[in-house]
């Protein structure tokens, strides 16, 4: 028989309630540029704001304050995954309210859907024309993202000091395959040191994107959303009527928020000799020869000197898994839609914002292989998977390996679910890697040809979708953890003994 | 000059032998009383048995005069620390022995200075140095340069049909007209010879050379040796030696190495991104020839059994490889090793020995090789203002038997050594000398 108690101890609910509580009390504090913004733009949503604010507050308060009160801190790497997967479902839930309050999304589905995409930092959105969002809702849009880039665990590794070896679980069941390097010996530190650049990226950028000549509000939503690699837009047609500079500034910053933060910090702090590494020089690599490739390929189909600029820009919004889209040209070539495909899988850096399945594990999954072939030619020669010097374990290998086939299965699935959905082959495919890969909307304009109204999918396909979002953002292994049945049964064996 | 060695065996043994031979005042502080007093019988140095991290027995030592002080035992954060000590307690200059080059490096080079290590020796990474000097000048079996290659030591093997033999010197006194170069010395079966007009070269003789620089097509030439090509090499042996030289020759050559120790092997494949490190014994032949041993141009046994490099080596030669490399810890093996056909042999204490003699600076030596398989040396002096050699011509100095002139440097230029030749103040002079008579030709110099 499950008493209460065993419940209590089986879970640590007050923990969960407490992270939860407060994440919710950080979203409040996030709605209030928002809830400011449509006061004084006057578009009629204040209200539904205000009630979206009261309730975070309410929630964090309660949660926090009430039913968390007396947390314990133990967090044990085996709640970690848990807790992760669950912060990541309940919040992008609740956020959605403001959604559903204003009554710019047309159900409780598109509501979440947006929520998700926001948080998940992919970009794709229900909503066809956002030049006509209420000003508030469309900077709360952009925010979410912002957030999300940051990661919810992120956030409660800086506000719970008291959790010390804990935090360090919720980072890594986060961050699961990225082998951060730490910025300082302390946890809390290097976090802090990342929040730091995040917030200087985006700074520099309003203001850079200021000076090109946007609005305030047009400059921090675009920010918000390229430094986050979120890619949610403020027009319908792309960033294609945005100024020349704009899109300069864009490109670059889309480019560096795929990187890896800690080189991002040892560039911002001008540690020159620490800015290097194999996935450092792979990731410019891929994308220079990217660039050139599609260039040609679009200057051959008979386009004039805008291939370039439209290489790099699209291809930087694809490496880096930010999803931006401008105008394609006029001639296009399908080399071009395939190598933005295989990109959109590599994705970005580990350690960065972006998503996919990140250019590191590829590289050790390449240099595997190529070992594997090796041996077969000198059965007794020993190899190593090196990166940046330093040799690979064999277990973490198998954990990339692992994950490699885990996203497959998820891409599969995740596009045979479309097309029970009601999506033909073609679009489920490209749904399924555009969004698993937390990139959004370019693909779909890009390989298809046309910009896909997400609002026009079935419920079932958003909900699969929000799968798919999901477990790309917190990289599958912690949302597989809440499904897997053996994790129950660890659990009770372990407590109720 | 006053010299302690710190030491705990070989090396530090054959550096006393070798530095007592020239007249230098030689005390050896090593743990191991027994050895010590077997060292002390046959040579005439003072021991003192103790440790050499204890600031009284660096005191015994009568470190407080010492003018060079070196500590080669194995362990190198020993050396480092009874360096830093001997400093501090006043030795004028100070040498450590270290097996991680990593030290080596400039930056860290001054570092170490300012905690009062003067110098430091790797003998593994100068051997691995040698090995792939050796893989790529592959006409002589070692060669060595002075004062920055102006003159250069080869050593040659004389093969059947080489074109010099059964011919004397004096026979070849035409050819020493157009070949800037010099025999100073003859090795033959373990015994050494210097070559006068009459002296007749036999197949298998190693031959010692000096040579002017460029000089390398002629002596070819005459010799009729031929340079081997070597593209592929195969290095029996991870450890340090083995790691150096592979870490070098894999930027040219397709480098296989073989390791018996798994976990060696997945940190040597981890450095070494060129090479193919083979986990296997050097001694099974079967999973040599599957990793191409045939097809190796080189062969080098590094590992740490003598016996395996000299066996390994030989099978290799037996399956045409055309060089073979074996490291020989014992030197009473070397001569041994040479006879039966091995090109070369590497010895870390001699490596040791020759580099660490150019601190050993009277105001008059400036860099010395002890040669393998011998134990002559060959030493490069700087004329003194009024040395007894500068009185006359080179034929009336009395250079005693068993020491040669091998060649000059006068500023910038070089000059071969003829009967007539008159030596100047300042001078270099490159000579090669038998221990018996090496202090009384250091005398003719100074």
């Amino acid at each position: 028989m499950l008493k209460v108690g065993h419940i209590a101890q089986m879970a640590p609910l007050r923990l969960y309630a407490r992270i939860l509580g407060i994440v919710f009390l950080v979203l409040a504090g996030a709605m209030l540029p928002p809830l400011l913004v449509s006061l004084v733009s006057l578009d009629g949503t204040w209200r539904a704001m205000f009630a979206s604010f009261l309730l975070f507050v309410l929630l964090g308060y309660l949660l926090r304050n009430v039913l968390g009160s007396q947390a314990d801190y133990d967090v044990q790497g085996r709640n970690s995954f848990w807790i992760t997967a669950m912060v990541w479902i309940v919040v992008p839930l609740v956020a959605s309210i403001p959604y559903l309050l204003t009554g710019v999304a047309r159900g409780f589905t598109d509501a979440a859907f947006e929520s998700f995409s926001g948080f998940t930092t992919t970009g794709s959105s229900v909503i066809s024309t956002p030049e006509q969002l209420p000003a508030g809702l469309l900077l709360w849009r952009s925010i979410t993202q912002w957030i999300g880039g940051l990661g919810f665990m992120l956030i409660v590794v800086v506000a719970f000091r008291k959790l010390k070896v804990g935090s360090r679980h919720l980072y890594d069941a986060e961050f699961s395959g990225a082998m951060q390097p730490k910025l300082h010996p302390r946890l809390a530190e290097s976090v802090n040191r990342m929040l730091r650049v995040y917030v200087l990226m985006t700074a520099l950028m309003t203001v850079l994107l200021l000076l090109s000549g946007n609005g305030l509000l047009n400059s921090f939503c675009l920010s918000f959303s390229t430094i986050s690699t979120g890619g949610f837009m403020t027009s319908s047609n792309g960033l294609t009527s945005m100024s020349g500079m704009t899109l300069f500034v864009v490109a670059f910053f889309m480019l560096f928020s795929g990187m890896n933060m800690a080189l991002l910090y040892n560039i911002l702090t001008f540690r020159w000799r620490a800015v290097r590494g194999d996935e450092f020089k792979y990731y410019l690599l891929v994308f220079g020869i990217s660039v050139v490739v599609a260039t040609v390929a679009l200057v051959a189909a008979g386009n004039g000197a805008e291939s370039f600029c439209y290489s790099f820009f699209h291809l930087a919004s694809t490496v880096s898994t930010c999803g931006f889209f401008i105008n394609r040209p006029e001639h296009w070539s399908f080399l071009v839609s395939g190598i933005t495909f295989v990109l959109m899988i590599v994705g970005a850096c580990s350690g960065s914002t972006g998503s996919g399945l990140k250019l590191k594990r590829v590289m050790i999954g390449v240099r595997y292989v190529r070992n594997y072939f090796s041996k077969i030619m000198h059965p007794n020669a020993v190899f190593s998977v090196v990166v940046d010097g330093e040799r690979i374990p064999l277990a973490y290998i198998k954990k990339v390996f692992a994950f490699i086939f885990l996203y497959l299965c998820f891409f599969a699935g995740g596009a045979f679910l479309l097309t029970l959905g009601g999506e033909n082959i073609p679009d489920a495919v490209c749904f399924a890697v555009s969004n698993m890969g937390n990139i959004g909307p370019s693909p779909m304009m890009n390989n298809l040809g046309m910009t896909i109204d997400y609002a026009m999918l079935s419920d079932f396909s958003k909900w699969t979708l929000v799968v798919l979002m999901l477990a790309g953002r917190i990289e599958i292994f912690a949302l597989l953890a809440l499904v897997s049945p053996s994790y129950y049964r660890l659990k009770r064996e372990l407590n109720f003994r | 000059m006053n010299i302690i060695i710190a030491g705990d065996g070989e090396v530090g043994f054959h550096l006393a032998k070798s530095l007592t031979e020239l007249d230098h005042s030689i005390t050896v502080v090593d743990p191991h009383s027994e050895l010590l007093q077997r060292l002390e019988s046959e040579t005439d140095l003072l021991t003192i048995a103790g440790d050499s991290t204890s600031p009284q027995v660096l005191k015994d030592a009568d470190v407080a005069n010492c003018d060079l002080f070196l500590s080669v035992l194995h362990d190198e954060s020993i050396n480092l620390i009874t360096c830093i000590l001997a400093k501090k307690l006043k030795a004028k200059r100070t040498v450590a022995r270290i097996t991680n080059a990593e030290l080596l490096q400039p930056n860290h080079r001054d570092m170490f200075r300012d905690l009062g290590v003067d110098e430091l020796v790797c003998p593994e990474r100068i051997a691995a140095k040698e090995i792939t000097n050796l893989l790529n000048h592959t006409v002589a079996t070692e060669f060595f340069d002075f004062s920055g290659g102006l003159l250069t030591m080869y050593l040659l093997r004389l093969e059947d049909g080489s074109p010099v033999v059964g011919k004397s010197v004096e026979d070849l006194t035409h050819v020493y007209r157009t070949m800037q170069a010099r025999v100073v010395a003859v090795l033959r079966s373990g015994e050494t010879y210097i070559p006068h007009s009459d002296f007749v070269f036999h197949a298998g003789d190693l031959a010692y050379v000096i040579s002017k620089p460029n000089q390398l097509d002629v002596i070819k030439e005459v010799t009729g040796k031929r340079e081997v090509a070597i593209k592929n090499v195969m290095i029996a042996g991870g450890g340090r030696i083995g790691r150096y030289a592979a870490l070098t020759l894999q930027k040219e050559k397709k480098v296989t190495l073989v390791e018996e120790n798994l976990k060696r092997c997945e940190d040597l494949s981890t450095v070494l991104s060129g090479t193919l490190v083979v986990h296997g014994d050097a001694t099974d032949i079967e999973m040599l020839k599957q990793e191409g041993l045939m097809n190796t141009d080189a062969f080098v046994s590094v590992t740490n059994s003598s016996e395996t490099n000299v066996l390994t080596c030989l099978n290799a030669k037996k399956l045409g490889v055309r060089r073979t490399i074996a490291l020989v810890e014992n030197t009473g093996f070397i001569n041994l090793s040479q006879d039966i056909g091995i090109d070369t042999i590497i010895n870390k204490k001699l490596i040791t020995a020759s580099y660490i003699a150019r601190f050993i600076v009277k105001g008059d030596t400036v860099s010395s090789k002890w040669l393998s398989g011998t134990n002559a040396e060959l030493i490069e002096f700087i004329v003194g203002k009024r040395a007894p050699a500068t009185r006359s011509v080179l034929a009336d100095i009395n250079l005693p038997e068993g020491a040669m002139v091998g060649g000059i440097i006068r500023g910038r230029d070089t000059i071969l050594p003829a009967r007539d030749t008159q030596l100047k103040a300042n001078d270099k002079v490159v000579v090669f000398a038998l221990p018996s008579v090496m202090s009384r030709v250091a005398r003719l110099f100074e």
